[in-house]
């Protein structure tokens, strides 16, 4: 076997073992937290490794995606099999859960198979030494011919040990196994597993009930299940957004306020024209804020669901609802990442991930954009108080029902059409509960944010630069004299069946509204030019001015840590502050009838949200996919909207 | 109950099980789900995709195995084996045959 590394003294070690054995906390344990997340090429599972150096020696360590198996059946166990084909490292440590060697031996197994230099970890030994059981290690290693050590990532047992042999490698490699031999016929290989378990492992006649049982028997209960799951759900979603909207504010603050500003000011006394003023300040870093908005919101978010699923709920969560969403053509896994879409599509879009098949996950994201998310609820505000005030909560509520019952129509359509076939057998470990480790959150949340970043970002800050050329090019023009104004009044008579088509103003807002659904109600008062709030002509003075920025900051987090403790009570719908303005109002008032807004309301619920989901479906999905969706979002709105006008002005309403 | 094939017997039950034994064996087995919650069962025969049922066998479900029902909703059954516990919800096309161990 020749080592991979070019580099002599660099050794590549990597980690294999089933989902939820530790290994990425082993490798943390190892390395002191040296570990750096990524993707696996071509795909989207997430690849993890450390890099240190001892003495002269480079260690390389890789943690591979937790399989149950080598036989290529989901993206993980494909991305393992390839790698330990195509580059197969200098050292394998097979990582199994101690407590569940049997299970595990399976894919022990096959890692032996591969022949290369083998270790076997009996890992979360600390867990597993609380059961009256006993296991002889020195039996296992002679029995796999490979050295097998006893640890745990969470009191440090072995992990000594493990940094000794892999500080051994560097003097003599370990040798590889002599392989026992191994039938090829499954079931034969399973009696063969059995066997060995049986000889090394005593277990006592009775087991007693585990913690983890106990717990499930108030979570997974026939009656209290659903409702604590709903709950928790309530409350992930309740704090994620009062959380972070103190944060969100303060970056929208800092760089629209502060940032804009002074780049205004400073290119100003440059002397440098308007238009790249303009373009810099609303363009450029209007649009890198409006990207960074998203982070705190995901950020939290992507914390709150770590923790329910490094603690083990979240499968249960997924098992729960399996047994409903199922007969909708849904798998029971896609729940959360809807669930999520009512906060964002983004994060949702990308939470499909964990769902095992591509079709299931092609059906959820098709739906996705039905789950209205936080940015469209401005515009609900704005169009109910203005037109329903006195049925405001009901019809915002409905707008929402709406969404779940055409999400629910086109899960079980596309089932039947497109992607027709009975939906994929549900077959998912129910780990134990544990406590979560703080670093395996982090990992798990720096690797989401930094993948929105990366990806979504860069498709956001140009559409905003886009978007400022449509509504300020020619440049110094009135609202319906630029290039937005003359597309917007062309397109207008499409939307009459709309009933909104019947002015230009409301279509104007449908462009931006594409990149940001949270700019409808903004467009909509810029083009019905509505008097904009004046910049405040204080003399600037940029020092004071960046430490109340600071102040802002520290204010922000003070505020999101008060919000968890006096926000659990429920806050009334959340009003946009600008649908408050009267003159705004009053504009909408005289553009819209009721019927109208109805209409454009349904319209908007049912469009992809933003720009920034069409980034994170195309990098998901491809463009085709995207381009599918697309249609499907885009002609529900159309025609559900032209529905809902038609049947009003039948039955009589304006 | 409803029980379906009451005559069943399958060469990798025995195999597995009792390959002693000198007589076939006939047995009570039904699909899993079929089984109530709180029961105890011995796999007899998991039929359907391939690539499933070798899923199923690396996460040490086969036949032969017994495993113990935790709990059933509807069609939704949670299945332990030793400290392991799986959720499933089965197909048309995928079952997992079992039989009642005293």
């Amino acid at each position: 076997m020749s080592a991979v590394s070019s580099d002599p003294h660099t050794l590549t070690i990597a980690f294999a073992g089933n989902p939820n054995v530790g290994k990425t906390a082993l490798i943390n344990a190892v390395s002191q937290s040296r570990l750096k997340v990524g993707n696996w090429p071509g795909v989207t599972v997430e690849k993890k490794e450390a890099r240190y150096v001892q003495g002269q020696h480079q260690f390389h360590l890789i943690d591979l995606p937790g399989t149950y198996s080598l036989v290529p059946h989901s993206i993980e166990e494909r991305v393992c099999r390839d790698y330990l084909n195509e580059t197969p490292p200098d050292l394998l440590i097979n990582v199994v859960d101690a407590s569940n060697l049997e299970k595990s031996l399976s894919l022990t197994l096959e890692l032996l198979e591969q022949r290369i230099p083998m270790v076997l970890l009996l890992n979360m030994w600390d867990e597993f030494e609380i059961r009256e059981e006993r296991l002889d290690v020195e039996r296992l290693a002679a029995t796999l011919g490979i050295p097998v050590l006893a640890t745990s990532a969470v009191t440090g047992q072995g992990i000594e040990d493990l940094k000794k042999l892999l500080a051994e490698q560097t003097q003599r490699l370990t040798p590889l196994p002599v392989l026992p031999d191994i039938p090829e016929d499954t079931s034969q290989r399973y009696a063969l597993i059995q066997r060995w378990a049986h000889a090394v492992m005593t277990r006592p006649d009775q087991m007693k009930p585990s913690m983890t049982e106990r717990v499930d028997q108030v979570l997974l209960n026939e009656w209290s299940g659903i409702p604590i799951f709903l709950a928790l759900l309530f409350l992930v979603f309740k704090l994620t957004f009062d959380v972070s909207t103190p944060f969100v504010d303060w970056i929208d603050g800092f760089f629209n306020g502060f940032l804009g500003r002074w780049a205004e000011l400073a290119l100003g006394a440059l002397s440098v024209p308007d238009i790249v003023i303009s373009l810099v300040k609303d363009g450029m870093i209007g649009g890198v804020g409006l990207v960074l908005t998203f982070v705190p919101i995901l950020m939290f978010l992507y914390l709150f669901l770590a923790l329910l699923e490094e603690s083990g709920y979240m499968a249960r969560a997924a098992f729960l609802m399996d047994r409903f969403m199922h007969r909708f053509g849904l798998h029971g896994k896609a729940f959360v990442p809807l669930l999520v879409g009512f906060g964002c599509n983004v994060p949702g879009v990308y939470a499909t991930r964990a769902l095992d098949s591509e079709t299931d996950r092609k059906i959820t994201v098709a739906v996705m954009s039905f789950m209205s998310c936080g940015a469209k609820l401005p515009i609900y505000a704005l169009f109910t108080a203005v037109f329903f005030q006195r049925y405001q909560a009901f019809v915002i509520l409905a707008m929402y029902v709406l969404g779940v019952s055409v999400a629910i129509f086109w899960a079980v359509l596309l089932r039947k059409t497109r992607f027709k076939g009975e939906i994929p057998v549900f077959m998912m470990e129910l780990p134990p509960y544990r406590f979560p480790q703080w670093k395996a959150l982090w990992g798990s949340i720096w690797s989401k944010t930094r993948s929105f970043i990366r990806q979504a970002g860069t498709v956001i800050a140009v559409s905003m630069v886009l978007l400022w050329a449509l509504v300020n090019l020619p440049y110094g023009n009135p609202p319906e004299k630029t290039v937005l104004g003359y597309s917007a009044r062309a397109a207008a008579p499409l939307f009459l069946p709309q009933g909104f088509g019947q002015r230009w103003e409301p279509v104007a807002a449908i462009l931006p509204g594409f990149m940001a659904k949270e700019m409808v109600v903004g467009t909509l008062g810029v083009v019905l030019s509505v008097q904009q709030e004046e910049a405040s002509t204080e003399k600037p003075a940029f020092w004071s001015e960046l430490g109340a920025q600071l102040v802002g900051l520290k204010d922000a987090a003070v505020a999101a840590v008060a919000t968890v403790f006096s926000g659990l009570t429920p806050a009334p719908l959340a009003m946009d502050d600008s649908a408050n303005t009267s003159s705004l109002t009053a504009a909408v008032r005289n553009t819209f009838t009721p019927l109208t807004a109805f209409a454009y309301m349904v319209f908007n619920l049912f469009l992809i949200s933003c720009i920034s989901v069409v980034g994170a479906m195309t990098a998901e999905f491809g463009g085709r996919y995207f381009g599918f969706v697309f249609c499907i979002t885009s002609g529900t709105a159309y025609v559900l909207s032209a529905l809902v006008y038609q049947v009003g002005l039948v039955l009589g309403f304006q | 109950m409803p029980v379906s094939s009451p005559l069943f017997f399958s060469p990798e039950s025995l195999s597995m099980a009792q390959p002693s034994e000198a007589l076939p064996v006939i047995k009570r087995s039904q699909p899993i789900a079929q089984f109530e919650g709180g029961a105890r069962v011995k796999i007899t025969e998991i039929k359907g995709d391939e690539q499933l049922c070798h899923r199923l066998l690396s996460m040490g479900i086969f036949p032969g195995r017994e495993v113990h029902i935790l709990r059933k909703q509807g069609t939704s059954l949670m299945l332990r084996h030793g400290h392991m516990c799986l959720g499933v919800r089965l197909a048309p096309s995928f079952v997992i045959e079992a039989e009642a161990i005293a």
